[in-house]
């Protein structure tokens, strides 16, 4: 659907799995209206730290204003009839970053620092990690470094809602070395002091048993603009819900959602 | 207004008593609306479900979510329920709601005119004349059987009926049955009338994909829990509702969507059917997606069975009790089931539809159906069209669809009582349908290499489907909004 085209650009950021399979739905279903670009955080060359992930997708937004410009106002055969020229004719490239569970925490640390994002979005995100979480990702590194076999089994019943289809899926959690660190990191990770200006949307699980409603709030409260949804689901939403997410996501990056309690369809 | 002798004045006539019908008479009567009538020509409500009662008929679309959300069903029997409970279903919303007085059963009608002095319709129908503000066509989207037009087929020695005119007297047991197509109802037909036919000829035009269905009953364990626990209908709807929208993806040809979409269809068919040369018959030509996907699990195994044979050729022509197919090939039977599906793209009723400039409906949709909103139609003054146009779905409930459209159509009914005439722009009509044309660029329905009912042949356009999301359908038109009706795109986005 390339009529009336959004006049951002969507930034997709992976979870733990670092991945840009997480976004195997949202992405293809989003590029029907706009441009999409998915991080891959899964390779050694997006980094070797925390911060080197966030300087990767930091890269990765520069490289899309060097496209814009190159494109003289038009960036990519998605918004070519849009009208984006008259709306962005200063160099403003709007960003809407989307990050997910690890993923969010990189989002929002770019996000904070960098003010070509006009719009964050945060699915089953955090801050820092309370008591509980600190333990659910201690567990996930020990399963992964003793019975990694067993890594896939343990993610799903941790990641998803009791109430999530049986079906054969992709693993949500590679066993690999750098999972690992993106587990690590996750740990210790602490973003409370951040200041984020731009528009933000929440996603949560109400099943989800990485995240609790106090961590979720936390979240919910660090930020002056914020609006926020809670999808009946566990912790990996883009696994168990990816249309509902899509649903939002796309309402949120049109402008469609005030500030506050929001919801997708009621179906 | 001087009142006419004869001539029923209402505030809005609602046309057709199924799904779309029924959920617009139970939302104006609870939004305290009580000057209505909802005509169906039929002898009783159900739409679909009460012209479907062939053997084995359901529904491919979860009952929990196949039904109202303004009435959920904690009851229902199983995930996909048979046709019959759908239509008691619908005949316990009419008494539930207090419909009957408003119901005018035996009712067809004839002729609906816009008469531009009075600023009214003017319906005339078998039971007497109407006239009213508002009409809310709701005549359905499958509710004219399409019949081949085979020589001689009237001609035939044996009974000959359509799949939603079964004739229960007729006998299939012990009989050479032939069942013409190979869609919805032939899926669910054959491995009933496999059962204990003598023989069965199955004539494929073009070889449907099948996936499993994996119905299930629900244990009254179930039931009740779903119906004690708040909220857990709603639950259990919500999820059915958010992974159908998954479908989509490869309705648009999403690589990695539409490979596992394939795959599933045709590994159901690889292990259901060991012969090759016939799963090489059962094997479609197209794309997964670009016809309607049909869910069984007893077709494939029926189709297989030494009872019945496929003939991969749509019927030629009939000569008594010889059935020749295009191949070339007779075959003797002594029933014939005309499972040849319905008119959906011209449907007839807009014969009867005369608007503003004197032309009818039909004519206004010679090249093709279109609406704005895939409910108003330039010309057509104060008229609404639910289930009509650009308003299907490949791949989740057309229940969500009715009940989005409903929602529209109450608000725009609500604007004509407080602001008057209300008429889309031609300049609307046409933006909100280049609009769809662009947004089924890409998808199965057009680069799939089949021919469909969501597709018209006069055109080649989607005249039937919405292309998109359900969700981006209520989004964008669930609440009815004035400002669309002149055009300008403003609620495309």
């Amino acid at each position: 659907m390339t009529a009336n085209p959004r006049p951002s650009t969507v930034v997709l950021v992976p979870g733990l799995s670092g991945s840009p399979d997480d976004y195997a739905f949202v992405h293809p279903m989003l590029a029907r209206r706009g441009r999409v670009v998915t991080v891959d955080l899964s390779t050694e060359a997006a980094g070797v730290s925390f911060d080197a992930q966030v300087e990767h997708v930091r890269r990765t937004i520069d490289d899309l204003a060097d496209q814009r410009r190159q494109h003289d106002g038009g960036i990519g055969e998605q918004e070519d009839d849009g009208g984006i020229g008259e709306q962005e004719d200063d160099g403003a490239h709007p960003i809407v970053l989307v990050g997910s569970s690890f993923g969010a925490l990189v989002a929002t640390a770019v996000a904070a620092a960098d003010p070509r994002v006009t719009g964050l979005v945060l699915l089953g995100g955090w801050l820092a990690p309370d008591d509980r979480l600190g333990d659910a990702l201690d567990h996930l590194v020990a399963v992964r470094e003793r019975t990694s076999d067993l890594l896939d089994a343990v993610a799903r019943l941790l990641l998803l809602s009791p109430s999530a289809s049986s079906g054969a899926t992709p693993p949500l959690l590679p066993a690999d070395e750098l999972t690992g660190r993106r587990l690590a990191w996750a740990r210790s990770v602490d973003l409370r002091h951040v200041h984020v200006a731009a528009p933000v949307l929440v996603v949560t699980g109400r099943a989800d048993a990485l995240v609790s409603p106090a961590l979720s709030q936390e979240l919910v409260g660090t930020f002056d603009d914020v609006r926020h949804a809670e999808l009946d689901a566990g912790h990996a939403l883009l696994a168990e819900r990816p249309a509902e997410v899509l649903s939002l996501v796309e309402a949120f990056v049109d402008g469609r959602l005030a500030q506050g309690p929001v919801e997708a369809a009621r179906i | 207004m001087s009142t006419i002798p004869g001539v029923t004045q209402v505030e809005t006539v609602v046309v057709g008593a199924g799904f779309a019908g029924l959920g617009t008479a139970i939302r104006l009567l609870r939004s305290g609306r009580t000057d209505f009538v909802v005509l169906e020509r039929g002898d009783g409500v159900g739409g679909t479900w009460r012209d479907n009662h062939y053997p084995g008929v359901g529904c491919d679309v979860p009952s929990h979510l196949y039904s109202y959300s303004f009435r959920p069903r904690a009851e229902w029997s199983a995930v996909f329920a048979p046709g019959e409970e759908i239509r008691e279903y619908l005949t316990e919303a009419v008494e539930d709601e207090g419909l009957a007085p408003y119901l005018r059963l035996g009712t067809e009608v004839l002729s609906m005119r816009w008469v531009a002095d009075a600023q009214r319709w003017s319906v005339e129908t078998t039971t007497g004349a109407y006239s009213c503000r508002t009409v809310v066509v709701c005549a359905g989207r499958l509710s004219e059987p399409r019949v081949p037009a085979a020589p001689g087929l009237e001609s035939f020695d044996g009974p000959v009926f359509h799949s939603a005119r079964w004739d229960h007297s007729v006998e299939t047991a012990g009989k050479r049955v032939g069942i013409v197509g190979s869609g919805a109802s032939a899926v669910q037909i054959l491995p009933q009338v496999a059962r204990d036919a003598d023989s069965v000829v199955l004539f494929q035009r073009s070889a449907p994909y099948v996936v499993p269905r994996e119905n299930r009953q629900y244990t009254p364990a179930e039931r009740r829990g779903l119906s004690r626990v708040p909220g857990a209908v709603e639950r259990l709807r919500s999820r059915m509702f958010w992974d159908m929208e998954q479908g989509l993806a490869a309705r648009r040809a999403v690589p990695g969507f539409v490979d596992s979409l394939r795959a599933t269809a045709l590994g159901h068919l690889a292990q259901q059917v060991p012969d090759e040369s016939l799963r090489a018959v059962l094997t479609p030509d197209y794309e997964i997606g670009c016809k309607r996907v049909l869910l069984s699990d007893d077709y494939y195994p029926a189709v297989a069975s030494s009872t019945v044979t496929v003939v991969p050729a749509a019927l030629r022509e009939v000569h008594g009790s010889t059935v020749v197919a295009e191949d070339g090939n007779e075959h003797e039977l002594d029933v014939l089931v005309l499972a040849t599906g319905f008119e959906s793209t011209r449907p007839p009723w807009a014969e009867r539809v005369v608007g503003r400039d004197g032309g009818t409906l039909a004519e206004h949709w010679d090249a093709g159906m279109s609406a704005y909103a895939s409910t108003s139609v330039h010309g057509f003054p104060n008229l609404f069209v639910i289930n009509g146009p650009q308003a299907s779905l490949g791949h989740n409930s057309a229940v969500f669809m009715i009940e989005t459209q409903i929602e529209h159509v109450l608000g725009a009914l609500e604007h004509v009582r407080s602001s008057g005439v209300l008429e889309v722009s031609r300049t609307a009509e046409e933006e909100y349908s280049a609009w769809l044309d662009e947004a089924g660029e890409g998808t199965v329905w057009r680069t799939g290499g089949c021919t469909s009912w969501y597709r018209d042949d006069r055109n080649g356009r989607l005249t039937l489907l919405w292309p998109d999301f359900a969700f981006t359908f209520r989004e964008r038109f669930g609440t009815f909004d004035p400002a669309g009706y002149a055009g300008a795109g403003s609620v495309l986005g």
